[in-house]
């Protein structure tokens, strides 16, 4: 990352781990994500399902929500408090900015992603019925694949932040933005008469779950790095031509 | 030199600035008038490149602020109407952050900030945090940001609201002193601090520009100001020959006080320049002062006149005449 990016980058994860709302915001995911795992092993006590696939399972449902806590600060909270005004007009590229404040969000929600990591390893050395369930490929998989889900998911939630003119709206045009085109993908198959109910599994949940499972295939992660780099491209040019909301 | 080219903005089908022209050199320092809601911000937002214009151009000795928007604002210190600034940074984390985005390599730019807030008067709340400044320290924060990297475009979106008097002269002081490489461009409300310390007045209302009126037009219509000091330790004639600093000459009025100290003042249609050219002149001579003051009683009843539209425009190319 360039200088001014990463300073950029600095400032924004400095001022998000400098309050408690940064803190509070992990120990949420955390709990959520523990609480997920815990209830998905129990409903699949005796199933099929492998425990890394649970886990990936347990975290992807609650990324999109991580992904727009951690990004509906980086530009709502600079218009609100004018800082905004001070950054644009400053010598500093569109592509810096975004960059910078995306690797802040991102870093953020890795750091989600990694201690839910840490915590289900914990939970396995305290789980002696776990052992044998566990593949550490499988769980590195998920992982990969779960950050790349998060990269998408902070650009939307980048974007929103953009276009938002506070920080509780941008929160939730990144869970409807992320949301939406399965609501919109299911809603159509209901109009489908006799369609099995398999296909109503969130995509980005069976993604996880296969590249858990050792089916780690391209499309998906092409999928989410293509989603990011798109709508990072799309913030550039929408703070170039100024056609962001100034107030 | 800043040239503003028939520049129009709009916020859906509200116009905010409509066909606005003039230009406006090095050295000028331009004092932007006019009721709330004329279009000063939006004006200053345009030249600092946070708004685009709807049409028109904006150019800073030749750059494009839209088209070389990037060369444009390495030219240009902006400081907005609400001081925005970091308040969980310090002073000094704030300004070393600032002139670091702004391109200075991180020595250059510790050396810069530290020499900024101590010119400014921030040295010893360098390590204070932002959150807790009055409200003057955070302008001039917000000040020391602006003028950074050495702009050759200063804008001011009203500097000296809500500030005590002391503020009030470093903040003039600030200006004066970037205004002798950059052009200035200041809005406010408070117009006899503006008055003092404008060279030339650009009076906006309903978005239209109505006035671009010079400084000294306005003290000749406003019958001139009077420069009056009290010295001790000069001859009367050595007094009387100081007229000789004003441009054209001016009479000067000497009386002697009964504690034996001179006042001596002259009408002058010069302001800043003068004071300091006879403040300079009784240093030299090594006489004793006491006080010396500018004192333009008319002035600022002229710009309010000009604001409220009650007085006919006095206008340049550009401005529209409204009576």
């Amino acid at each position: 990352m360039k200088g001014v990016a990463r300073l950029i980058g600095w400032r924004d994860l400095r001022a998000a781990l400098s309050s408690t709302s940064g803190y509070g915001m992990l120990a949420g995911f955390l709990a959520l994500t523990g609480w997920s795992f815990a209830e998905l092993l129990r409903r699949n006590e005796g199933g099929f399902v492998s425990a890394q696939a649970i886990w990936g399972m347990s975290v992807a449902p609650w990324l999109p929500f991580l992904a727009a806590a951690a990004t509906m600060r980086l530009f709502a909270e600079e218009r609100q408090t004018g800082t905004l005004e001070t950054l644009l007009t400053a010598p500093v590229r569109a592509h810096d900015l975004v960059l910078g404040k995306f690797c802040a969000a991102l870093a953020l929600v890795g750091a989600g992603i990694l201690l839910a990591l840490l915590q289900v390893t914990v939970l396995r050395q305290g789980a002696p019925r776990m052992d044998g369930a566990f593949s550490m490929a499988g769980l590195a998989a998920a992982a990969l694949l779960l950050f790349l889900q998060a990269a998408a998911w902070t650009a939307i939630g980048t974007f929103a932040s953009l276009q938002a003119g506070q920080q509780a709206a941008a929160g939730v045009l990144t869970v409807l933005c992320i949301g939406a085109p399965y609501a919109l993908y299911a809603g159509l198959l209901a109009w489908i008469p006799k369609m099995p109910h398999g296909v109503w599994r969130w995509p980005p949940l069976g993604h996880v779950s296969d590249a858990a499972t050792g089916l780690f295939a391209l499309a998906p992660p092409v999928l989410y790095s293509s989603v990011a780099w798109c709508v990072l491209f799309i913030c550039v040019r929408l703070i170039e031509a100024r056609d962001v909301r100034t107030r | 030199m800043l040239e503003v080219i028939q520049v129009t903005r709009c916020f859906g089908r509200r116009v905010a600035l409509e066909q606005v022209s003039f230009q406006a050199a090095r050295g000028d320092i331009v004092g932007l008038l006019g009721p709330n809601g004329a279009g000063k911000t939006t004006l200053l937002r345009l030249a600092a490149c946070y708004l685009q214009p709807t049409q028109g151009v904006i150019r800073l000795n030749g750059v494009d602020s839209f088209r070389e928007s990037l060369v444009f604002r390495s030219r240009m210190g902006y400081l907005p109407e609400r001081c925005p600034l970091y308040d969980d940074m310090t002073v000094g984390e704030y300004l070393l952050y600032r002139a670091r985005i702004k391109g200075f390599p991180f020595v250059k730019a510790r050396i810069r900030s530290r020499e900024l807030a101590e010119q400014l008067g921030l040295g010893e709340m360098r390590d204070r945090l932002i959150g807790t400044l009055s409200l003057g320290c955070r302008r001039r924060t917000g000040l020391a940001d602006a003028v950074l990297h050495d702009p050759r475009l200063l804008l001011l979106d009203d500097p000296i609201a809500n500030v005590d008097t002391v503020e009030c002269e470093r903040m003039a002081a600030s200006v004066v002193n970037a205004a002798r490489h950059a052009t200035v461009l200041i809005s406010g409300h408070a117009l006899s601090q503006l008055g003092e310390l404008c060279t030339r007045f650009l009076v906006l209302r309903a978005g239209h520009l109505v006035a671009d009126v010079p400084r000294a037009d306005l003290l000749a219509s406003a019958g001139g100001a009077r420069l009056a000091m009290e010295v001790s330790g000069a001859a009367e004639a050595a007094l009387k020959r100081v007229s000789n600093l004003f441009p054209g000459g001016a009479a000067a009025d000497v009386r002697l006080l009964p504690d034996g100290w001179w006042q001596v003042s002259w009408l002058t249609r010069q302001t800043g320049a003068v004071r300091d050219a006879v403040a300079m002149e009784v240093a030299r001579q090594g006489w004793r002062l006491r006080s010396i003051e500018l004192v333009t009683p008319a002035l600022e009843s002229r710009l309010a006149d000009l604001v409220s539209g009650r007085a006919g425009a006095t206008g340049s190319a550009g401005a529209k005449g409204d009576a």
